[in-house]
């Protein structure tokens, strides 16, 4: 009935109470397939949801949180953030919008630097492209930034907030939670797996 | 003047004198009795006796005053007066007691012309103001006492003594200087409050930036003061040493070394905390069914610690659907605060001009700040609340015509019936026989049994409508740690114990597992409340198949990987607990700086550590026993010690901390 001393990564995306969190249900199932193929992480098979006013968010070594609607955290939520990223754990945010004067960013990026601190950019030759697989121009761009979505832009960088030499929390106005989106079944019929970064950042996570 | 008004002036100026000298003996003993009390306080926090209230002290001159005023009591006589100026004036032969005696009829006026004669004015003077003059004298001298005490009790004597002797060519070892510190906080000019002034403090408790002046006795020089690892200057003000410094923003000490003496302070920064802003109208979000028209009044309540400065309310509205929104950001009721601590702010938002649309959000929240223009200003917001205009497509299908109430809620509503009827029962139990309501709860205790199994549905996603209550018995694949719900499966928990009482007719006990299970399902209902797209898709991926290393299918594994808490400050500071009180063995001169230090170094880190920590060194300071605030300091990083339930048999090996 006790706990078991080997624990397997459970991929976790944060509710939070404004807005839409939910808006990339398969991105989590996406990644555990790909966590499954290239690494030997031990993995839970699916994803859990956690609230992130809730204490149990505390047990997930990395949070994955995005959305297209205004992000107004509680105090609540602000404090378990804090408390995450004081414990050690990551946080992955993603703009769902792709569009840096869109209405998720301007939220989103406020409730970082209220909750933390402003995020940075994040150099491209950082240790994160390099967690598993080598990503040498930085971030991997997505079609969304491609085919005029959003703001049309190619963002160069990934931003983040820093604790000591280590991303505490990672920023993306990539909008990879467009990108990942789609059954894990679906993945045979790419030319070339989109989600290679996102095992990156979970090695990363749980690596650092 | 006739002999009777003679002794009646007398009378009335010996009143006078009496009353006086009382009043001044009254001020004597008190003075003597506060600078008693301060000499045997400055020895006391060597010796550990204290001193006494000063009440006591004033209770002592009333006392020794009335006494005066009893002994004195006589001058209410005037016959007493009279035979008290004939001993003053024994040539009188009684002629003044005989003539202003009212009874005596014989021949006063020779006696009067004899009264006359005399110069019994100029002998009585001296007599009727001699009392005065003494008490007066003892004032003088007490007055000078307890100056004399309060330089004592302030540390400065030795210096005094020392600067007196060399005056006269003496030369003595200048005393420790850093002895009866006085340390002056001037809190930053935007808070507008007050100088304030600590006597020999072991620790300095003050907002971020405040400057503080710390003034010792003697002279500066030799003497070296550094804040932290900067060393600060020392100054010289009139015949005192005087340094200043600026609170920084993390706990420090200030190090303050005076030949072989040596001490230490602990800078304790409080922080100007942000203000505090709650929007309790209106008290949730909304889902309008139509574009609505009208208007919304809203209102928050602001507070904060120092001063608050402005507010205003912040409405953003996002229109769109898809992967494209639009969002514009505004606000009203803009609010000057004027530095008060806590205010309202007001606002009404008309929603024609906004333009909602359906599936527009509206988010309000209302945003203060604070009037720190040192390291702020702080800027707080309250929680948000959204309005949405619902799709007309959201109620056109099927599945929501046939929905069932969730689930949730349903067990919600049956657990508070099932809580009034236990609580009804438990009424009427006098009125009934002992099996009837044992059978009656065991009623109760079926239909909790019932809402446990569904909650249990709930819990693990099984289908209701294909699962009854035969689903409990595969525990092997549904482990009930491994679920995510932590509410659910609290109230599941309670249930459990409610049941098994409410069968026994133990509904005393029953009930307080109820109401634990209707709070822990009313904590899921409100934790489910959010969401605008429904339950996410549950994809579970085969991680055996994935791999190629099994044939088994992927099951569903809501496991949380439970990683160990990094606690590791308490740890560390009970580290430095242990080698501070080990001190008090091996190093007792540097015993209560090093837990000065120490409480420095966790004032941020643990607070409540940091407090106990302070107690233990004011008693130290004072010679008291510090064991309680040690114990306090201890638990503030251990936490208490487990004390096992008495009421339950079994405690020991399942009591096993979380």
């Amino acid at each position: 009935m006790g706990r078991s001393t080997v624990t397997r990564f459970v991929f976790c995306t944060g509710q939070y109470d404004s807005g839409d969190w939910d808006s990339a249900p398969l991105v989590p199932a996406n990644l555990i397939d790909s966590l499954a193929q290239y690494t030997s992480i031990s993995l839970a098979p699916s994803g859990v949801n956690v609230p992130l006013a809730s204490d149990a968010i505390l047990e997930y070594p990395l949070v994955y949180i995005t959305g297209h609607l205004p992000v107004r955290f509680s105090a609540a939520e602000r404090g378990n953030i804090r408390r995450l990223v004081d414990r050690g754990g990551m946080i992955f945010v993603d703009d769902h919008n792709h569009d840096v004067d869109g209405v998720f960013h301007k939220t989103a990026t406020e409730e970082i630097t209220v909750a933390l601190s402003k995020p940075v950019d994040i150099p491209n030759n950082h240790e994160l492209y390099r967690a598993f697989f080598n990503f040498e121009n930085g971030p991997p761009t997505t079609s969304q930034e491609l085919n005029g979505w959003g703001d049309n832009l190619v963002h160069k960088n990934l931003q983040g907030v820093m604790r000591d030499d280590h991303i505490a929390l990672l920023y993306s106005s990539k909008d990879y939670s467009s990108e990942w989106n789609y059954h894990p079944e679906s993945k045979r019929f790419n030319a070339i797996d989109n989600t290679k970064f996102g095992v990156n950042i979970v090695v990363y996570a749980l690596t650092r | 003047m006739t002999a009777e008004h003679r002794v009646a002036r007398t009378q009335s100026q010996l009143c006078v004198v009496l009353i006086v000298s009382a009043l001044l003996w009254t001020g004597a003993v008190l003075l003597a009795a506060l600078a008693l009390e301060l000499v045997v306080g400055a020895w006391s926090r060597a010796g550990g006796i204290g001193g006494w209230n000063w009440k006591i002290a004033l209770a002592l001159g009333v006392l020794s005053g009335c006494w005066v005023l009893w002994r004195g009591r006589y001058v209410f006589s005037k016959r007493r007066v009279a035979l008290w100026m004939e001993e003053r004036y024994p040539a009188l032969q009684y002629a003044l007691v005989t003539a202003s005696d009212p009874l005596v009829t014989a021949d006063k006026a020779s006696l009067e012309s004899e009264i006359d004669r005399s110069n019994i004015d100029t002998f009585l003077r001296p007599a009727v103001l001699t009392p005065v003059i003494y008490a007066g004298v003892a004032l003088s001298v007490m007055a000078g006492a307890f100056a004399a005490a309060l330089t004592l009790a302030s540390g400065r004597s030795d210096i005094i003594v020392h600067d007196a002797l060399q005056k006269i060519g003496v030369s003595t070892p200048v005393p420790n200087r850093l002895l009866g510190l006085s340390v002056r906080m001037k809190p930053p000019g935007y808070t507008g409050r007050e100088v304030s002034t600590l006597d020999d403090p072991s620790a300095v408790t003050a907002l971020i930036g405040s400057n503080v002046t710390l003034v010792g006795n003697g002279k500066p020089d030799g003497i070296v003061a550094r804040l932290g690892d900067r060393q600060m200057e020392v100054n010289s003000v009139g015949r005192k040493w005087t340094t200043q410094f600026t609170v920084p923003s993390s706990p420090t000490t200030v190090s303050l070394l005076d030949r072989n003496y040596d001490r230490v302070l602990a800078i304790i920064p409080v922080v100007d905390r942000p203000p505090t802003v709650v929007l309790t109208q209106p008290t949730r979000d909304t889902v309008w069914r139509h574009v609505p028209a009208g208007s919304i009044d809203f209102v928050a309540r602001a507070t904060d610690d120092v001063g608050l400065s402005s507010g205003h309310i912040e409405y953003t509205v996002t229109t769109g659907s898809g992967e494209i929104f639009k969002s514009r950001t505004s606000s009203l009721g803009d609010i000057r605060f004027g530095s008060e601590a806590s205010g309202q702010l007001r606002a009404s938002i008309a929603l024609q001009p906004l333009g909602l649309t359906e599936g527009a959000i509206l988010s309000v929240r209302a945003v203060v700040s604070d009037n720190n223009t040192l390291t702020g200003p702080s800027i707080s917001t309250s929680d948000t609340r959204t309005f949405r205009v619902a799709r007309a497509d959201e109620y056109d299908s099927l599945a929501v015509e046939a929905a069932p109430p969730p689930p949730t809620e349903r067990s919600l509503l049956t657990q508070r019936m099932l809580i009034v009827s236990a609580e009804s029962l438990l009424k009427k139990r006098p009125a009934l026989a002992p099996h009837d309501f044992v059978v009656s709860s065991g009623h109760i205790g079926a239909d909790q049994a019932d809402l446990r199994k569904k909650v249990y549905n709930i819990l693990y996603e099984q289908d209701e409508a294909g699962g009854d209550g035969g689903v409990e018995g595969d525990d092997e694949e549904l482990d009930p740690q491994l679920v995510l719900n932590h509410d659910l499966k609290q109230a599941y928990d309670a249930m459990w114990d409610a049941e098994r009482s409410l069968n026994i007719g133990e509904i005393n006990i029953a009930l307080p597992f109820m109401r634990k299970a209707a709070s822990a399902l009313d904590r899921a209902r409100l934790a489910n409340r959010l969401y605008l797209r429904g339950r996410a898709p549950r994809v579970v991926v085969n991680i055996e198949k994935v791999r190629l290393t099994g044939k088994d299918k992927g099951q569903q594994n809501t496991a949380a990987g439970s990683r160990p808490r990094a606690d590791t400050v308490s740890a560390q500071l009970n580290r430095l607990l242990d080698a501070a009180l080990a001190m008090e063995t091996s190093d007792p001169a540097h015993f209560i700086d090093a837990l000065i230090r120490l409480r420095a170094q966790s004032a941020a880190t643990n607070p409540p550590f940091a407090a106990s920590l302070g107690e233990a060194v004011d008693s130290l300071r004072a010679g008291k026993d510090a064991r309680s605030s040690l114990t306090r300091a201890r638990r503030a990083l251990l936490g208490a010690p487990r004390v096992g339930d008495p009421s339950l048999p079994w405690n020991g090996v399942w009591g096993v901390p979380q």
